[in-house]
């Protein structure tokens, strides 16, 4: 099983804004492979981030955590290092992709 | 001429012979005569009577079916113009009913009662407010009040993000394109809080509040055109005639809607 590490001091920060610019670095990595393969993935986020929003997050993880289908199984395959005060509102972009993914379906 | 039988008292009367009827003199018989009438189609001849008034009696010649529907051609038509457009009122009366049904169920009553109270009327409300107080460019170090509005707006305007999802019960397309709007105006904010701490703490260009005002309004004004142009679609198809006709407007407007969405991602 293949593990995956994402380093998203790469990526033009401290600011990760924008679900186009999550998407495009999605498809670089080709994550979508490593989600049909179950590989793991290793999430590294400056401690000198600014923000991860939203829109950016479900840019990047949207269809992982989708796939995952619940935030616990998520997390067992995307091991995060992150700043603290990231940590709710990632759980909070995992609640909301669960959520969206659910109403009305 | 023989002599009539004797007649005893009480004895029948008998019958005048039949010879003795015939003996009365014979009536005229009437005329009929076939008189020519210049200028007429009809058969006609005059009936004399012995006594009376003599009398024209014209026959009607006899006609085949299509003389008959020549001479009947316009109220027949007219008859049948009158009973196709009753057919075409009944259908187009049925279906405006049932376009307005579903009108009044999706817009009525899914837009305006549940969808707006919980999610396009607290967007407005807090957006502008937001935009009201945005904070104006300073050197001064932000305060752990600052941060603190700062946390508690992002997380507003994400559990907004969330109601929003509602949506998806009047149109998935629309919901989408809301959603893209909302990330949007979150994403500008924050950018503009960011560019706000880099001029503050690292001597950064400025950014502009009045430009940013300027973008939020406008990404505010896309949200509301988004539901407004549902809405006026959703009229717009009740008013245009056909079935099928109107399930195509619909469905062409919702893959338009999707690929807009998408393209402005």
């Amino acid at each position: 099983m293949n593990s995956v590490t994402i380093d998203l001091g790469k990526y033009n920060g401290p600011v990760y804004t924008g679900r186009s610019r999550g998407e495009h670095i999605r498809e670089f990595l080709a994550l979508d492979r490593v989600d049909s393969e179950h590989g793991e993935v290793n999430v590294l986020i400056p401690d000198d981030t600014y923000t991860v929003t939203s829109s950016f997050f479900l840019g990047l993880f949207g269809p992982s955590v989708v796939k995952a289908g619940s935030k616990d199984a998520f997390f067992e395959r995307f091991h995060f290092k992150a700043p603290p005060y990231l940590r709710p509102e990632m759980e909070g972009y995992v609640a909301r992709a669960l959520l969206q993914r659910n109403l009305f379906v | 001429m023989p002599a009539a039988p004797a007649v005893s008292a009480g004895a029948p009367v008998p019958s005048t012979p039949p010879q003795a009827i015939a003996t009365k003199s014979a009536p005229t018989p009437d005329k009929i005569s076939a008189v020519q009438i210049p200028q007429s189609e009809s058969g006609c001849f005059v009936f004399t009577p012995a006594q009376g008034v003599p009398t024209l009696v014209c026959r009607p010649l006899q006609e085949g079916w299509a003389g008959k529907l020549v001479a009947n051609a316009p109220s027949v038509t007219l008859s049948l113009v009158a009973l196709v457009l009753s057919i075409l009122a009944y259908r187009y009366n049925r279906s405006k009913d049932q376009m307005a049904r579903m009108q009044s169920v999706n817009d009525d009553y899914w837009l305006r009662k549940v969808v707006s109270p919980s999610s396009i009327e607290p967007f407005l409300s807090f957006t502008t407010g937001l935009m009201s107080k945005l904070p104006p460019i300073s050197a001064a170090a932000s305060t752990t009040t600052e941060e603190a509005d700062l946390e508690s707006q992002l997380v507003q305007l994400r559990s907004l993000s969330v109601a929003f999802g509602n949506l998806k019960v009047v149109s998935e397309s629309l919901a989408e394109e809301v959603r893209q709007h909302v990330e949007v105006f979150e994403d500008r904010f924050v950018r503009y809080q960011f560019a706000r701490k880099q001029f503050r703490d690292n001597g950064a260009p400025a950014p502009s509040r009045p430009e940013v005002l300027e973008e939020l309004a406008a990404i505010q004004h896309k949200l509301l055109l988004a539901i407004k142009s549902h809405q006026t679609a959703l009229s717009h198809v009740s008013r245009k005639g056909g079935l099928s006709s109107r399930l195509s407007f619909w469905k062409k407007r919702e893959a338009s809607a999707v690929s807009a969405a998408r393209s402005g991602s």
